[in-house]
């Protein structure tokens, strides 16, 4: 488990694309080995959404404020998610984290 | 919330999923490109004929054309993307056309002679990678190579191109056409497949030139043979027949066509034209006089609706699911796309026996 605090900040890497094919939404990278079905990423309508807000700027704090305004998830449950989506993609290389 | 799935973890279900929709809803799922029909080798089978040999100028769009037919493919939901030929290397903007066909985040495959690929080529195959660079292997020794090729020294290029590839952890397949003068070398061609860890495949359908010369039928092996050859790939044996086994007995339909061309998938040559297939030409649209989306939602469209004729003796045959067969590639053969092609359906008769074979002990 990575340590984050409420202000660790994460950026979306800009060499993976996110791509709407067939009705699912995929992640992309197109530089490493796409090949590899392990580098691209399926992802769900919140997932989605905070990809869209990986931007390097916002907190996972604002992050997690801003999916719990949107979507009806308790918080508990929602943070423990965030930090599974981002311990996620961090291993897998196509989000970095930035800050704190 | 669900956090985020690999396509690998998600597996068959994702991709089944993807592929029923794309049918519901005729999405240009997957798509090959042939932006050039030149080559430089002179392979005695090749059934591009004369066009190997035509110069860049005889028609071939320019990189604009091409850049702007990517970004068209992608958008219109194209993920795994196939850049052939004649050979693809021979264009002068190939990287350029590669890089932008990857960066639009489609998956893309290469199929190339590998003769051509130098240093650049590595760097950007290993900077942008492709889904495969598969390589065609025309003999496993330099004398079967190159007398099917007709270029001495072609051997040894396409041997180290490949080394150099896999030296930089690029994905590469290899793959043959079973030929008279390379039949005796395809065991040590799987063989050198095999030893680099590579996947290959063999071909034995051999196909008329598309100006109608017949020359290239004249390398087949008999049907048989072929299929010895290729079923002594045990695995590629038991998928076959438990596809066989999974697909006879399906209701016949009335349409000729029972493949994916234009509602999953399509062809772009060398001239910009738009096609169901490359084997196909009888629903076209130019891309020079209107947008991709215009081409696949409108002359595209009816393809699929064609209905066999009487006297169609393919439709109801439960060797179908073996024979490789598709009306076009018969219509290249004999002519006429609701006529039987012998040769495939000898394929198809030695398939069947393999499987029988197989199933029996």
């Amino acid at each position: 488990m990575l340590e984050d605090s409420r202000d660790t900040v994460y950026a979306r890497r800009d060499d993976v694309l996110l791509r709407d094919v067939a009705g699912e939404h995929l992640l992309v990278p197109i530089r490493r080995n796409v090949a590899d079905l392990q580098a691209i990423f399926a992802l769900n309508g919140i997932g989605v959404y905070i990809w869209g807000l990986l931007d390097g700027q916002r907190s996972l704090h604002a992050v997690l404020a801003a999916v719990l305004e949107r979507y009806d998830v308790s918080a508990d449950e929602a943070a423990a998610d965030l930090h599974a989506f981002v311990e996620r993609l961090t291993k897998a290389g196509v989000i970095e984290r930035r800050g704190v | 919330m669900t956090p985020p799935t690999s396509v690998a973890e998600a597996g068959q279900r994702l991709i089944a999923r993807m592929a029923e929709r794309a049918v519901d809803q005729r999405i240009p799922l997957n798509g090959s490109i042939a932006m050039t029909h030149r080559c430089h080798l002179r392979c005695v089978h090749c059934y591009l004929g004369s066009e190997r040999h035509a110069s860049p100028e005889s028609g071939e769009q320019d990189t604009a054309f091409w850049r702007s037919v990517i970004d068209q493919i992608a958008e219109a939901g194209c993920l795994n993307l196939l850049i052939t030929g004649g050979e693809p290397l021979l264009r002068s903007d190939f990287a350029e056309l590669y890089s932008q066909a990857a960066q639009r985040g489609m998956l893309v495959t290469v199929f190339t002679n590998g003769t051509l690929i130098d240093e650049r080529t590595v760097d950007l195959f290993d900077q942008v990678s492709p889904e495969l660079v598969e390589v065609t292997l025309y003999g496993a020794t330099a004398q079967v190579y190159e007398q099917v090729t007709g270029v001495v020294g072609s051997y040894r290029r396409c041997l180290d191109n490949v080394e150099a590839l896999l030296a930089r952890g690029i994905r590469v397949g290899l793959k043959t056409m079973v030929l008279r003068e390379n039949r005796h070398e395809i065991q040590a061609m799987r063989k050198m497949a095999s030893e680099r860890g590579l996947s290959f495949r063999i071909d034995a359908a051999l196909f008329p030139c598309r100006d109608g010369c017949t020359a290239p039928l004249e390398h087949r092996i008999p049907a048989d043979d072929a299929v010895a050859l290729e079923m002594e790939d045990l695995k590629l044996l038991r998928d076959t027949a438990t596809y066989f086994q999974r697909r006879r007995g399906e209701t016949a339909t009335d349409r000729l066509f029972t493949c994916m061309a234009a509602v999953t998938s399509f062809h772009v040559d060398p001239q910009g034209t738009l096609l169901p297939c490359l084997m196909v030409s009888t629903h076209r649209f130019d891309l020079r006089t209107g947008s991709f989306l215009e081409g696949w939602q409108g002359a595209l469209t009816g393809f699929q609706d064609q209905e066999i004729l009487p006297g169609y003796e393919c439709h109801c045959c439960d060797k179908r699911f073996l024979c490789q067969a598709c009306p076009a590639q018969a219509g290249m053969e004999t002519g006429s796309p609701h006529r039987k092609a012998e040769y495939l359906c000898q394929l198809g008769e030695a398939r069947l026996r393999a499987i029988a074979e197989l199933l029996d002990k």
